[in-house]
């Protein structure tokens, strides 16, 4: 049975599938369909953007998505 | 959704129920003007309103109404059934009530669904089953009324709305907005701790200045842009509002000039026509004008005073003649009786002849004359004929003995004949001239007033003309048809100035974008001796990377569903146009966020100007398109429903046309007054059997039924014929 894709899912998948964004975050855009997928990922890029997208649509602030984000990268790179 | 049938009652014309069996290609309903096409219409669009709990006097059956006895009531429905997941039925209905004889009470309004649910049938709430099987975006794209709503890109928002709801994919203008301030906020966070750190601090001072410049320049440039490409998409609405009034345009510019041309005539003859009697009467001698009449009826008088003033002493001469003649005989014979010459008439006198007689002896010759003689009697009537003297002359003793005997003593006649020759010859001559030429000018003026008429009709005729045309072309002014044809070179002229400007913008901006790199990557070369500002520079590179994949993402968005569109539109655009020409749909983003539908030819040449037919069908594709990507992607069918969409074909297009829309997929309804032709001896419209013969879709036949009045509402009622 075909998953169920979230608009954050099509969102992620849209934007990790752009391929300047593939070759210098070395990641495979086939290996995250959905935002739990990307969360859960190493890469930190992906997870980032996943970050954002799910920050985005539990309706957290602005100002509360950047400073995950940014903490995260700060952290992972 | 498939629709199985529609049924209307007591809806405006649709008197009692009507009900309409629908194929599952395209049914096409025919029916002149007035006879219920667009009722029909506004039926579907009022059962599929969900808005407002709408039960208006004025939508129910006027002959309903009139039949309706105080306290009797009825209803008005329209009601659908239709194919989705299982047949389903949605009835609007409220039922009407005659209060009195001048008030009609609407209540009860219902919205009702019906499914079944194995075998029992549920009724639902209408609004709800209604959005659950052909929602709110859906029905946006399925009724469309006349040509000009067909081009669904009309609005601002249509595109998005479209991507959005075919790509599965919402929100993403606000997350590249949020990636964009995240970029902005990292950046400015390496900015801060690089003009901290003591290695790079004075070099990150200068980068991050020339960065701020470049920043204010590629702002300014991309207002720039986006303010002549604003103006490019306006003056392209304004040239494409042109083009579709275009034949409105020339026509309504034909007659102006006609009316034009027409009123210079009109201001030539008045000035033709004016004349000014007063003066002409005097210092034109235009007082003279009856004259050579006057002079001829003076003749002939003067002429019959003249022969009669001859015949007259002719007759006098002939009597004084007779009568001299006459007394000449008689003295003669007096001659004959007796040869003596008679005394005067008034010798003896008339005491003489009275003592005379007295003494009865004559004195004359001294005989006697008694009584009873000859002699007596002689001086008797001597005596007689001396008093009968005397009285004459007592009498006619006023008149001078000359004058009596003149028949003409005046020379008045004689006057009248001299002023008669005097006036004959050069002066009648002369007079008859001016006669002659004022005659000449009046004429001319008749004529030319005659004229004026006719062109004061024409005048009429034209300025009816152009608001007829006016009335048949709603939402255009006078002043717009004005403006826009005398705009046409200017919209030109501008919008290929901003066309030009853009270009040369976009090239600066190019450069900027370049410097700006350039300075981006010198600063992101920077070595700063802080670990920390290494961090930010390295988020700060993320951040950037991830907002452009999102920027793109979106791009990417918008151009694969477009890309689809067109692809689909260009499919149905070439079965639309068989046999004909048809080009290829270019759906083309505007800086507004919208979408604007061109055609061009293969070679990229824009068709700037499309016909009727080309125009409606390049628009039609694009909603069967839609209908289709719907189909796809979505898994469900809508009917596509269209009021007189096609009244810019030709005649001959029709049949071929309505028999390529049955043969398309898809669920169509058609309202038009195609197919009709007039009855020559009647007027009436009449179904062109020929072409209905050659449709292979489902044909229904709609009109006023016979021996209404034109002047009550209430005598009107739509009659239904299937005809195939």
């Amino acid at each position: 049975m075909a998953k169920y894709l979230t608009n954050g899912d099509k969102i992620l998948q849209a934007v990790l599938s752009d391929q300047r964004l593939c070759e210098c975050a070395e990641y495979n855009p086939t290996d995250f369909e959905t935002i739990s997928d990307a969360l859960n990922s190493d890469n930190p890029i992906v997870c980032a953007i996943a970050k954002i997208i799910d920050g985005n649509e539990r309706n957290l602030t602005e100002r509360e998505i950047y400073n995950e984000v940014s903490n995260f990268l700060r952290q992972t790179i | 959704m498939i629709l199985k049938n529609i049924r209307i009652k007591n809806f405006r014309s649709y008197y009692g129920e009507t009900v309409f069996s629908l194929s599952e290609g395209l049914t096409l309903v025919i029916g002149g003007n007035g006879d219920g096409k667009t009722t029909f219409f506004e039926a579907l669009e009022w059962l599929f309103n969900t808005t407002a709990e709408d039960k208006k006097e004025s939508n129910i059956s006027a002959m309903r109404k009139s039949e309706l006895e105080i306290g009797e009531s009825d209803e008005v429905s329209v009601s659908i059934t239709f194919e989705h997941e299982g047949e389903k039925e949605l009835e609007k209905s409220y039922t009407f009530e005659r209060v009195s004889a001048d008030y009609i009470r609407t209540k009860d309004f219902k919205f009702i669904g019906y499914e079944d649910e194995g075998s029992e049938r549920l009724s639902v709430k209408g609004a709800n089953l209604l959005e659950r099987c052909f929602d709110s975006f859906i029905r946006k794209y399925c009724l469309f009324k006349g040509e000009s709503e067909l081009n669904v890109f009309n609005n601002d928002t249509a595109l998005k709305t479209l991507v959005d709801t075919f790509s599965g994919i919402k929100q993403f203008e606000d997350l590249v907005s949020l990636t964009e301030e995240f970029e902005q906020k990292s950046l400015n966070a390496v900015n801060k701790e690089m003009q901290n750190d003591q290695k790079v601090s004075r070099k990150a001072k200068d980068l991050d200045s020339r960065l701020t410049l470049l920043n204010r320049d590629i702002s300014d440039c991309k207002k720039d842009i986006a303010t002549q490409e604003t103006a490019i998409n306006d003056y392209s609405v304004k040239l494409e509002n042109l083009e579709r009034y275009q034949d409105t345009s020339e026509l309504y510019q034909t007659i102006k000039e006609r009316i034009k041309a027409l009123s210079e005539k009109q201001a030539k003859l008045k000035g033709m026509i004016y004349c000014d009697y007063n003066t002409n009467l005097l210092d034109e001698s235009w007082i003279l004008r009856s004259f050579p009449k006057i002079l001829n009826e003076y003749q002939k008088k003067s002429s019959a005073l003249s022969r009669e003033k001859r015949k007259l002493e002719k007759q006098e001469t002939e009597r004084t003649a007779k009568e001299e003649g006459k007394r000449e005989v008689i003295e003669q014979i007096q001659k004959l009786a007796n040869v003596a010459v008679p005394l005067p008439w008034n010798l003896p006198d008339k005491e003489t002849m009275q003592e005379m007689i007295d003494e009865e002896v004559c004195k004359v010759c001294g005989r006697e004359a008694k009584k009873g003689t000859a002699a007596y009697e002689f001086m008797e009537n001597k005596l007689n004929e001396y008093l009968r003297h005397i009285e004459f002359e007592a009498n006619s003793k006023d008149i001078p003995v000359d004058e009596k005997k003149v028949l003409f003593p005046n020379s008045y006649i004689d006057e009248l004949h001299t002023k008669q020759i005097q006036m004959s010859g050069s002066v009648e001559q002369e007079i008859s001239n001016i006669s002659t030429e004022i005659n000449d000018r009046l004429v001319f003026i008749n004529e030319r007033k005659r004229d004026l008429e006719k062109i004061n009709k024409d005048i009429q005729d034209a300025e009816d003309e152009k608001n007829r045309l006016l009335i048949q072309s709603p939402g255009i002014t006078e002043d717009l048809l004005d403006k826009n044809f005398k705009d046409l070179k200017g919209f030109i002229e501008t919008k290929s100035r901003a066309e030009k400007r853009v270009v040369e913008l976009k090239q600066k901006l190019e450069g900027l974008i370049k410097d700006k790199d350039e300075i981006q990557a010198e600063f992101n070369a920077l070595e700063p001796t802080n670990t920390m500002t290494k961090v930010y520079q390295r988020v700060h590179t993320a951040l950037e990377r991830i907002m452009k994949a999102f920027e793109n993402a979106k791009e990417a968005n918008v151009t694969t569903f477009l890309t689809m569109l067109e692809e689909q539109a260009n499919r149905y655009l070439k079965l639309l146009n068989e046999n004909d020409f048809y080009g290829i749909v270019r759906i083309v983003k505007t800086v507004d966020g919208s979408a604007r539908v061109e055609l061009r030819s293969e070679n990229g040449y824009l068709i700037n100007d499309p016909g009727g037919a080309q125009r409606t069908t390049m628009y039609m594709s694009v909603l069967f398109a839609i209908s289709q990507i719907t189909a796809l992607k979505r898994e469900q069918d809508y009917p596509l429903i269209f009021d007189a969409p096609t009244s810019s074909f030709e005649v001959y297009k029709e049949d071929v046309f309505y028999n390529v829309i049955d043969k398309i997929d898809k669920q169509c309804i058609i309202v038009t007054k195609d197919l009709l032709l007039s009855d020559e001896a009647t007027g009436q419209k009449k179904l062109n059997d020929d072409k209905i013969q050659q449709l292979t879709c489902s044909v229904y036949r709609i009109n006023k039924a016979p021996n209404y009045n034109p002047l009550d509402l209430s005598t009107i009622k739509t009659e239904t014929k299937k005809i195939k």
